[in-house]
């Protein structure tokens, strides 16, 4: 394909210099997402195989840590994409998540002939191909499912042994499932030569513009990444706050409902930062109780961060001179 | 660009499909094959599946000694030719791990543990047991009375063959009716105290009296 064919890509106005070569692919947001969830994946992967692999018991050989690091990534893989997504740019998850929900025939044609040279054979494909669009689906399916069986065989004490059991069947299949999906995602995203571009979108955040035409011909790039602004970063850090602190309490109050007990020492992590005024002192306390402090905080946290994604919608609109 | 073909929200309902398939799983019990677990299972040793907190401590017969002391008359110390020198029983029962695993029917070959603190002559103090392991980390406790039923062992073999390291060579606590984590692996040395300390996981959360369906929650 020529430059200038390059060039008339759909959507894409004047461009600067940088952007006569490569065009944005995923914002700070979308790529802190990835990250988050890339790393505490591989860490959930080593822990978790080192746990269930009988061999791997003498090398690495202390069950008790491993299974503390293992919760704690899950509870980064859990809640961190979220929190990262609600602190950035939510707008751009949320197109996404929609790219990835709407299939079109098209999608289908391309599942049928799969293709890593769509020079050669290009149904329209947009922001995702179909794959994409499936691996994507599987992650958060396989989030889901992950957590919730982990947390049967982490409170598998206050769960029928049936249940328990079966929690262990599926989070080990799931876990060599997502290994195979993992590496194919790892081959397609920076080992194969016509795909490995990709990467580049998910570490500089910009792609070969040639490359973006051919792969995703009917996908317009957003011109530039928003600018990182003194408000927008205070703003992300209040939300980041907010919004761990309401997941631990969520989790906490998840735990009180279950009975768990405060002697497993993530659980006492928990709850040590997990403390707001008046919901500490059943730390000491039996935990059997459910904890209407917590509740109400919950539900406070809740309602800061619905106010604050309001008033950022609303505030523009009010004042026309803040926009931008 | 293009206008937007009609879509369809294939994304949500693939979502939805896996995840309540999943449940289903979850619920239904054991009807769904197993075929993945085979892979990890096929890593297990005689069924188990293999746990450790500090690494494997290497079992050396010549200096190996089982000591039993505390709140008793006689303290005693076996050597392993002491262990297998004295009459030896074999116990099969069901095994079941809180984490979820079971193995149906392994034969245990060991000592009464009962035999072995009749000879140390506890005192009138004496309430529960404290045993602690060659890896240093490794711990448990049993009061008196649990101690006592004759199918209670301190195994040094499983299935005809002696005990392999990964599982607790040369001695291993066997408690029937117990969930795993009370067979303590490495033992060498047992106190008999006058009240139950807990041991490494019941300090981690676990029930200290650890019946199978009578304890942990159930
Ligand atoms: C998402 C949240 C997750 C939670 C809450 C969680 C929790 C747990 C817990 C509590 C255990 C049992 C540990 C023990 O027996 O002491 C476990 C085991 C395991 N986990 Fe996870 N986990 C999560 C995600 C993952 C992921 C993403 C993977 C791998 C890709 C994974 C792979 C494993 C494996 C292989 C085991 C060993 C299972 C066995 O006993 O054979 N887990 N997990």
């Amino acid at each position: 394909m020529t430059m200038d064919a390059a060039l008339a890509g759909p959507g894409i106005a004047e461009p600067t210099a940088e952007a006569v070569q490569r065009v944005l692919r995923f914002n700070r947001t979308q790529r802190l997402v990835h990250w988050v969830q890339a790393i505490t994946f591989l860490i959930l992967l080593a822990t978790g195989l080192a746990i269930g692999i009988s061999g791997l018991q003498g090398i690495i050989g202390n069950r008790a840590l491993l299974r503390e690091t293992h919760l704690i990534a899950a509870f980064l893989f859990v809640f961190g994409p979220s929190l990262v997504a609600l602190a950035g740019n939510r707008r751009s998850i949320k197109d996404d998540a929609s790219e990835v929900d709407a299939w079109t025939p098209e999608d289908v044609q391309w599942l049928a002939h799969p293709t890593t040279r769509p020079e050669t054979w290009t149904p329209m494909v947009r922001r995702y191909n179909a794959g994409q669009k499936l691996n994507a689906i599987f992650t958060v399916y396989a989030t889901l499912a992950f957590g919730v069986t982990g947390l049967i065989l982490w409170q598998n004490r206050r769960f029928p042994f049936g249940i328990v059991s079966q929690a262990n069947v599926i989070h080990t299949d799931l876990a060599y499932i997502a290994l195979a999906v993992f590496l194919g995602h790892l081959y397609l995203s920076a080992i194969h030569p016509t795909t490995r571009e990709s990467l580049n979108g998910m570490i500089r955040g910009t792609v070969d513009r040639a490359w973006a035409r051919t792969h995703h011909p009917g996908w317009a790039p957003a011109l530039q990444e928003a600018p990182l602004r003194f408000e927008s970063v205070l703003r992300s850090l209040a939300m980041l706050a907010l919004g761990l602190e309401a997941s631990l309490l969520a989790v906490r109050l998840g735990f009180e409902w279950l009975g768990a007990n405060a002697t497993d020492p993530v659980t006492k992590l928990i709850y040590r930062f997990s403390g707001l005024p008046g919901t500490l002192h059943h730390q000491a306390a039996g935990l059997h109780q459910f904890d209407l402090a917590a509740l109400i905080w919950l539900g406070l946290l809740a309602v800061a961060l619905v106010a604050m994604t309001r008033a950022e919608d609303l505030l523009p609109r009010l004042m026309p001179a803040a926009r931008n | 660009m293009p206008p937007r073909p009609q879509t369809f929200k294939v994304g949500r309902a693939a979502f939805l499909g896996l995840s309540g398939l999943t449940g289903a799983a979850l619920l239904l019990g054991n009807r769904i094959p197993n075929a993945f677990s085979l892979l990890s299972g096929g890593t297990n040793v005689n069924g188990f599946t293999i746990y450790t907190i500090a690494g494997f401590p290497t079992f050396d017969p010549a200096t190996y000694r089982l000591k039993i002391d505390g709140l008793v008359a006689k303290p005693r110390e076996y050597t392993y030719a002491d262990l297998l020198a004295l009459p030896s029983v074999s116990e099969v029962r069901y095994y079941q791990c809180v984490t979820g695993w079971v193995v149906p029917r392994p034969r245990w070959h060991g000592v009464r543990l009962w035999d072995l603190i009749q000879a140390a002559k506890p005192t009138a103090a004496a309430r529960a047991l404290r045993f602690t392991c060659m890896d240093g980390a490794y711990s448990e406790s049993l009061t008196l009375d649990q101690a006592k039923p004759l199918d209670v062992l301190l195994a040094y073999g499983l299935n005809g063959k002696p005990l392999s390291r990964d599982q607790g060579q040369p001695l291993r606590l066997v408690v029937p009716g117990m969930y795993g984590y009370k067979f303590a692996k490495w033992v060498n040395h047992i106190e008999v105290i006058d009240r139950v300390v807990p041991g490494y996981w019941e300090q981690n959360g676990y029930d200290i009296n650890a019946y199978i369906g009578r304890s942990n929650g159930l």
